[in-house]
């Protein structure tokens, strides 16, 4: 058992150091190298779309950050869902409808039928060339529009992505986001540079309107809409673009308890995705993104589960023994602490596992480097407790969520968005 | 849309190629610390030996002087090697089970370390005897995980009791499945062990998990000034 659970470990490692090395060659073949742009020479009319559930307390900036743009108020409209809400989300985006009396919203109140419906309601009435959509807990900086439009330089680039960041965040929890966003974005740019891109999130993001409507609109009851409507692009040969001089802020979870929700869902999302596109795995038709980047996303849970039940057994597991130990010497740990002796040999340690992970850590360590070159953002903006918390122990609770994921499918626990 | 997806094969093959490179790298690395810690152990193990040597060599010329005033000194040197020749053979046991290539050197550092172990439990009875110290000498055979759940248990407790009984207790730990030193056999039939953990503390075998209570029962009664933990 130890024999196959070594060789499984191993087996992760190596996988993890390849896919490392493997993006840091494209990274290194002008991966980040910024996309070409068109000039704009018009402004296309838009449709910016932003379904709402229970946001009452961020639309009003989400919408203020829409009138604010720096586009021409007449080239675009505003289609505002309220999925249903419990809360003020419907009074407050009518008030603050009221005081902008110049621009084109439309206000439209509906029981809760999921996001994708949502966005499906909006598409369908959409004028724009374009379908935007932003999230109610959202907000984008003025020149956004005009700055992802010029990336639409051909007709198979379906949809341009923002670069994502928390807004504002505050305690522990958010600061830790805020640098797996960071390096999230800096990977979807190195992955826009092979076609690989597999989520156009959906806090913000550019789409042409006839691609969506071509492919059917977005997904019903789906736990990640927007991942899935890539996965459609993708199968459609479509291409997704990342820039990185666009911005937009959004709210992250600031409790574990939340955390842990929107991670279970996006992760069982993705599975769930990419089981139903499982045609496209290994199928070099779709190039790349079939070769690499959908397997990943299929097996890449599994590897995060692995690896934190053998943080469990490796780590955790003696500490329990100790305990358990402590029990027939009557909990003297005095006597233990007395006689306690730290030997510490170099030679006993595991070479080949301490220098594939000090490869692995350092190239890590240069994948943050960049991304937050990319971004135009400080290593230690968020101070340096949060950023080691980031490296040492987020993916770890990744890697636990996967495994209440596995939990809820094991006892057929299926959730709604 | 794309008329023809991309496959970046040139980066795959090279991504590939670095990864076998550190991965081999990495063997590589490990096969020559391997190297290190045979050679390591075996300067380790000579250096027990010319320990053990030493020893004997000033037990056996005090004892022709007819003196014990030098027994503190040759017990507590004694008693010294004894406790770097169990670490340095916890050492070679870990050694072993991330070996690769060593394996057959290993097994052989493995019985020299036995064979050593064996020389000091007997030695230890002698010194007893002639120096009237006051000491316990206690055999500890272990198995593997599947074999002797319990055994890491029984190391912690056994731990436990030489911290509080020093060099009054003296311990030598046995793997009960190393075949090639037949010593290891004979102490078995000796003491009739079939079940592990078991313990022998001097002419009494004891089979299964020993609670510190159960043990202190058998030892204590042993030393004539009963050291603080008999009395708790």
């Amino acid at each position: 058992m130890n024999t196959i659970m070594s060789a499984v470990l191993w087996a992760i490692y190596i996988i993890s150091l390849y896919f490392v090395i493997f993006w840091s060659i494209v990274y290194l073949s002008g991966g980040a190298n910024p996309q070409k742009r068109r000039k704009l020479d018009d402004y296309p009319y838009l449709t910016i779309a932003i379904p709402a559930w229970n946001e009452g307390k961020y639309i009003k900036a989400a919408m203020e950050s829409v009138f604010s743009l720096d586009y021409p108020k007449n080239r675009f409209e505003m289609i505002i869902i309220d999925d249903g809400s419990t809360d003020n989300t419907y009074e407050a985006a009518k008030n603050t409808i009221k005081k902008h009396p110049q621009f084109n919203v439309t206000l439209i109140t509906k029981k809760n039928e999921g996001k994708g419906v949502a966005m499906n309601l909006a598409l369908s009435k959409a004028k724009g060339d374009y379908f935007i959509s932003l999230d109610g807990d959202s907000h984008i900086e003025p020149s956004a529009i005009k700055k992802l439009l010029p990336y639409f330089t051909s007709q198979d680039i379906a949809a341009v992505l923002p670069c994502m960041k928390v807004s504002n965040p505050k305690n522990l929890l958010e600061k830790i986001q805020w640098y797996e966003y960071i390096v999230n974005m800096y990977y979807k740019k190195i992955m826009g540079h092979l076609d690989c891109i597999f989520v156009a999130p959906g806090p913000f993001s550019v789409f042409r309107t006839h691609v969506l409507r071509e492919v059917g609109g977005f997904a019903k009851e789906n736990l990640t809409e927007d991942l899935e409507m890539t996965l459609r692009l993708q199968k459609n040969h479509y291409r997704i673009l990342q820039a990185m001089d666009v911005y937009v802020y959004t709210n992250v979870p600031n409790t574990m308890k939340q955390l842990y929700r929107q991670r279970n869902r996006w992760f069982k999302g993705s599975f769930f995705n990419a089981l139903a596109y499982k045609d496209m795995m290994f199928n070099k038709n779709y190039g790349d993104f079939g070769i690499v980047q959908m397997p990943v996303l299929l097996v890449s849970g599994l590897m995060s589960m692995i690896l934190i039940l053998s943080a469990i057994y490796y780590f955790i597991k003696p500490k329990f023994d100790f305990i358990k130990n402590l029990s027939y010497v009557n909990f003297d740990f005095w006597t233990l602490m007395q006689n306690f002796e730290f030997h510490y040999y170099i030679i006993d340690k595991n070479f080949s596992l301490v220098l594939i992970s000090i490869i692995t850590f350092s190239l890590s360590l240069m994948v943050l480097y960049l991304a937050h070159k990319y971004t135009k953002e400080k290593i230690f903006k968020q101070g340096v407790v949060p950023l080691f918390a980031f490296l040492f122990l987020f993916y770890l609770y990744m890697g636990f969520v996967w495994c209440g994921i596995m939990v809820d499918l094991a006892r057929g626990k299926v959730q709604k968005w | 849309m794309v008329s023809r997806r991309n496959i970046s094969k040139s980066t795959y093959i090279l991504a590939a190629g670095i990864t076998g490179g550190i991965f081999l790298l990495g063997m590589l690395l490990g096969l020559v610390v391997e190297g290190k810690r045979v050679t390591m152990m075996q300067s380790m193990y000579e250096q027990e030996k010319a320990n053990f040597a030493s020893s004997q060599l000033q037990f056996e010329y005090l004892s022709q002087l007819n003196t014990n005033d030098s027994c503190p000194t040759i017990y507590d040197v004694f008693t010294k090697n004894t406790k770097s020749l169990g670490d340095a053979q916890e050492r070679l046991l870990s050694f072993q089970k991330d070996s690769t290539l060593n394996d057959a050197e290993f097994e052989t550092l493995k019985q020299q370390y036995v064979v050593e172990e064996m020389r000091y439990y007997l030695f230890a009875k002698k010194v007893r005897e002639s120096c009237g110290t006051d000491v316990v000498r206690l055999l500890y055979f272990y198995s593997d995980d599947k074999d002797c759940p319990r055994c890491e248990e029984q190391e912690f407790v056994l731990n436990y009791l030489k911290m509080n009984l020093k060099d009054n207790l003296l311990i030598f730990a046995l793997d009960e499945k190393f075949e090639k030193e037949p010593m290891i056999s004979i102490l078995k039939r000796q003491y009739n062990l079939t079940q592990y953990p078991s313990i022998a503390i001097e002419n009494i075998g004891l089979q299964g998990f020993q609670s510190q209570d159960e043990l202190k029962e058998k030892i204590c009664p042993r030393f004539k000034e009963k050291p603080q933990i008999c009395d708790n």
